[in-house]
């Protein structure tokens, strides 16, 4: 709620330059909610995150690329490798309520489909994580490779493009865009709860914690996975087009290894298993990131790299999981601020004492019946 | 013949590059279970090591050497490699050990910072990092023992490192105003190992011809493959190995220090990597990047073999070699040049290097919904719980 | 009356070695059987292929007619067939309750989305955790629980699963007396309604449960019949209770 506090207020008062940043960061959140819903939730540390983004990318890419055209116009790089006639694929794209659609459910099906004939096989662990990662270079190489279909390496710019006969690069249009990102991330955010709040999210962390258990109670995982799966591709589908259209280019770069692992870093430092954790790291890191990049560009890997180190080894539940668990009143006790042990401010919401002060209010004579 | 020799040659070369590569995984993530994405990056460290090797033997007093600098430069990128894994082993994946998906994030954060680290060390940057070590290390001998028991001594912990850290930063850009220390070694471009003269030329044997270097890689592979062979089925550490990989528990009643053997078994994995790096300076220069081209292939010759069998990586990366010639190069079409039309396009299509690795790729992800376990699957009663 | 569950030459082999072999054993509806046997004897294989979770390498396994050899273990388990554990299972990052609304819920991630847990479904939760007396803990994460607690929990969440055949491996390993004692009766009491397998190393716990005793040695059975007759069969005095006199002598 607080995002949608300051998404009212920071319009106003940021540069456009630095509320386009935001706007990005926070499309990022949304693919970053996706990761955390299958790592975080599920258990499943994919890989291969990139690959949906970018396709959620190029589909408003490509239909950028299509929207500002004369008729029986072709976007410009396709004379450069003498294609004269628009490639099949691209046909559907011309149509703004096709891409709409499709920006979304292609990543979802190319998902729903890698991760059914992966989960059905029981893959997982770190092999699930080699696999997607292995499927982000198929995905990147075809992309990259393909100089007459999709303009290879040097992608597709969005920036010049036409949405609304508004230039999608525009200050206005990029105001429009964030307004829009902050809608969807708010969207997202809801359907992950809805989807990890009830007994749904209960299987998830079921099947992330004792995965046979689940199938010898007759839940067949498989389905689970998969389903969780396909979202998190159209989440990160959403995020690679808004993405896009916020940055002004896309390009197999999106596919790149390190760009997905980043991804879980994100939801690592923001604190796995809680979603608002999720969209805070993505905003925070890559923010971090911006920044360092500005001033001292050859420090940033190095950050990163003990970014990794850190949380893994000592910040396991990220920045929000810290913050729940009382980390900053144990900060204080150490500093000698706060008295430790019986007034600990958690006590009184310590589960296990709560239940030994019902089951001792239980057995008393008169109590609970 | 010749096409079929010509194709079997180019095969076995491109698979031997991968074997070496996958040789050093096949140990440290068949064996020990563990996943080192820094795997790559020690690959890289020891092909620095060529390169600095060649650079001292170049000219000097030890010139007269310098022929056969590549043959030394195989224990020296061995050995440094080896040592960056025993540190890595020590500092980081010690701590890890049975959360595959936590060491992979960290060795991946490993491996940034070993790539930035060569693209920006520099003397001044050694003096710095070695400053804010020492620091680091010493701060709890120099200052009373009384502050290391208290309830805030974790935060003391973390703010001597800070410290340290912050001291070696400032040191380090300090002396950077310094030409000659500011020099970085490296720095971002690539380099360059030139092979001595005795590799350069090449071989015709019945119409194909055979780069020396790429036969010296397969001879090497060879080397490395019955070296390790020996050192696990014979040698008393190789069977330590072999008996803490299969039972853990058991094996440390039996005496065994099992974490002597998991830094071994880590430190040799590590220095293989160093000795695909070696390799690798043979076929092309060499850059800050050379880990990330052959970790994901690695990973998927070893997964391809199944896990902890050597002779499942050797036959995997040879096979993977010979597919990937054969789509790269086109020499279907060669071989059937009457194909029909459509099967044929389809061929061109993915007759190109990045082509072909994505059906190379294709075709393992097919592979595996049939073979989930690899070529080779490991039976018995390992089914996990 | 037919069997519910039968074993015809069950034959499993892990690279040559034979963790069942040539098993055969039939099983009534609403039986209550205890399966012992020295360790190695099959006994968890045995439960393994019944779930699924190891295909037999020949032989059938009929439950209610119908062959389970080659359906998952999930599809299995909807059969109706649950199990317990060797050492408890539970979810450990869920509470108490919501563990065993998992098990009372219908299984498909649609229902679980859309779908809302009944009445009666609420009532079947709350009736076990009384029966399992965890109900002051029933927001308190699984994990947390003591080990006895836990056992108690995986049994009140095969229960959930309402099965017709409940498999329950060791359920008394680490348990008091008075727990040991309190499981005893709970099992005996739900003989008749559903059908029952027990294994369990403890023999007072099996003789206290007063019903139809099978032996396994290396992978097949070596006897069936009461705890008695069973105790005083050379063969298993022989392969698992050893020729100390001393055992035998107590009653």
């Amino acid at each position: 709620m607080l995002i949608v506090a300051a998404s009212l207020i920071l319009p106003a008062v940021l540069p456009p330059f630095r509320l386009n940043l935001l706007g990005r960061f926070l499309s990022l959140g949304i693919v970053a909610l996706g990761v955390d819903l299958i790592w975080g939730y599920t258990g499943l540390l994919s890989l291969g995150q990139g690959i949906f983004f970018a396709l959620g990318g190029y589909a408003i890419g490509m239909h950028l690329s299509l929207n500002s055209l004369e008729p029986g116009q072709l976007p410009e790089f396709f004379g450069l490798y003498g294609v004269k006639e628009l490639p099949a694929f691209w046909q559907p794209f011309a149509s703004p309520v096709f891409t709409l659609i499709a920006l979304w459910t292609i990543p979802a099906l190319v998902a729903g489909l890698l991760g059914y004939l992966v989960f059905r096989n029981r893959i997982k662990g770190v092999y699930f994580s080699i696999l997607t990662q292995a499927a982000l270079l198929v995905f990147f190489n075809f992309f990259n490779g393909q100089q007459r279909l999709i303009n290879g390496t040097n992608g597709l710019k969005t920036d010049t493009a036409r949405l609304f006969g508004e230039l999608v690069g525009s200050d206005a249009m990029q105001r429009n865009l964030f307004w829009l990102t902050v809608l969807l991330v708010v969207a997202a955010w809801l359907l992950c709860r809805w989807l990890t709040r009830g007994r749904f999210g209960d299987a998830l962390v079921a099947i992330r914690d004792d995965e046979p258990r689940m199938r010898f109670t007759g839940y067949n995982p498989t389905a689970y996975k998969t389903l969780v799966f396909t979202v998190a591709g159209a989440l990160a589908g959403i995020s690679g087009a808004l993405y896009t259209v916020q940055s002004g280019i896309v390009s197999p770069q999106y596919m790149a290894v390190p760009f997905s692992i980043e991804m879980v870093i994100w939801v690592a430092v923001g604190g796995r298993g809680t979603l608002i954790g999720a969209v805070l790291g993505a905003v925070l890191i890559n923010y971090a990131k911006s920044l360092i990049s500005e001033q001292l560009p050859e420090t940033w890997l190095f950050v990163q790299g003990a970014l990794f180190l850190l949380v893994v080894t000592g910040l396991p539940d990220g920045l929000v999981g810290w913050w729940r668990q009382g980390g900053l009143q144990q900060l204080l006790a150490m500093l000698g601020r706060a008295p430790r042990a019986s007034t600990y401010p958690g006590l009184d919401l310590d589960p296990a004492v709560q239940a030994e002060k019902s089951s001792f209010l239980s057995q008393r004579p008169g109590g609970e019946p | 013949m010749t096409l079929f020799l010509d194709t079997l040659f180019n095969g076995l070369a491109i698979g031997s590059v991968l074997m070496l590569a996958a040789l050093g995984l096949a140990v440290v993530f068949g064996l020990m279970g563990v996943i080192n994405m820094a795997h790559g990056e020690l690959m890289m460290v020891g092909a620095y090591t060529t390169y600095v090797v060649q650079n001292l033997l170049k000219d000097g007093p030890l010139e007269a050497l310098f022929p056969v600098y590549i043959l030394l430069a195989i224990p020296c990128a061995f050995l440094v490699s080896g040592l960056a894994g025993l540190l890595l082993e020590k500092t980081v994946i010690r701590r890890l050990y049975g959360r595959p998906l936590e060491t992979l994030l960290a060795t991946w954060g490993v491996s940034l910072i070993l790539q930035q680290f060569v693209r920006s060390v520099s003397s001044a940057f050694i003096i710095g990092l070695l400053l804010a070590v020492a620091v680091g290390l010493l701060a709890p001998r120099f200052t009373p023992a009384v502050w290391w028991r208290q309830t805030w001594t974790p935060l003391l912990r973390a703010g001597s490192w800070v410290v340290a850290v912050a001291a070696g930063v400032i040191v380090g850009s300090g002396l950077g105003a310094v030409r000659a220390l500011h020099q970085p070694w490296f720095s971002a471009r690539n380099i360059d190992v030139t092979a001595p003269q005795w590799l350069r030329g090449s071989i015709d044997l019945a119409g194909v011809t055979m780069p020396s270097a790429r036969l010296f890689i397969l001879a090497l592979t060879a080397l490395a493959l019955v070296a390790v062979n020996w050192f696990l089925q014979k040698s008393a550490w190789g069977i330590r190995i072999r008996a803490v990989t299969q039972n853990r528990s058991m094996s440390s009643c039996l005496g065994i220090p099992t974490e002597t053997v998991d830094a071994l078994t880590f430190f040799v994995g590590s220095g293989l990597a160093g000795i695909a790096g070696v390799a690798v300076t043979l076929l092309g220069s060499v850059g800050p990047n050379l880990g990330g081209n052959y970790i994901v292939l690695a990973f998927m010759v070893v997964v391809l073999g199944g896990l902890g069998k050597l002779w499942g990586t050797v036959v995997a990366a040879f096979l993977l070699g010979i597919v990937d010639y054969v789509i790269g190069s086109g020499s279907l079409l060669l071989i059937w040049p009457t194909m029909p039309a459509a099967l044929n396009s389809t061929i061109t299509f993915f007759a190109t290097t990045s082509m072909a690795k994505v059906l190379v790729f294709i075709l393992i992800m097919v592979f595996l919904q049939f073979r989930p376990a690899g070529l080779f699957p490991q039976k018995g009663r390992m089914v996990e719980a | 009356m037919t069997a519910l569950l039968e074993l015809r030459g069950v034959t499993v082999s892990f690279d040559g070695f034979r963790a069942l072999n040539d098993l055969n054993l039939s099983l009534q509806p609403g039986e209550l059987r205890a399966v012992i046997g020295p360790n190695g004897a099959g006994k968890t294989t045995f439960l393994d292929v019944i779930t699924g979770k190891v295909r037999p390498t020949a032989g059938e396994v009929i439950f209610r007619g119908r062959s389970l050899v080659g359906i998952s273990e999930h599809r299995i388990a909807r059969l109706g067939i649950g199990r317990k554990f060797q050492t408890p299972r539970v979810y450990e990052n869920l509470s108490v309750r919501r563990n065993l609304e998992l098990a009372v819920s219908r299984r498909s991630p649609f229902a679980l989305l859309f779908g809302r847990l009944d009445g009666s479904a609420q009532d079947r939760v709350q009736h076990l955790l009384r029966v399992v007396g965890l109900d002051p803990q029933a927001q308190q994460l699984a994990g947390g629980l003591a080990h006895g607690q836990k056992q108690w929990l995986e049994i009140a969440m095969l229960l959930a699963q309402d099965p017709d055949l409940l498999l329950v491996d060791e359920p008394v390993a680490g348990l008091s007396d008075e727990e040991t004692d309190r499981t005893g009766q709970l099992l005996r009491s739900l003989a008749g309604d559903h059908t029952v397998i027990v294994i369990e190393h403890d023999m007072d716990f099996i003789r206290n449960l007063d019903s139809p005793v099978t032996v396994l040695h290396e992978g097949h059975v070596l006897c069936e019949g009461s705890m008695d007759s069973v105790q005083k069969d050379p063969r298993v005095i022989e392969v698992y209770l050893g020729v100390d006199d001393d055992h035998q002598s107590q009653p």
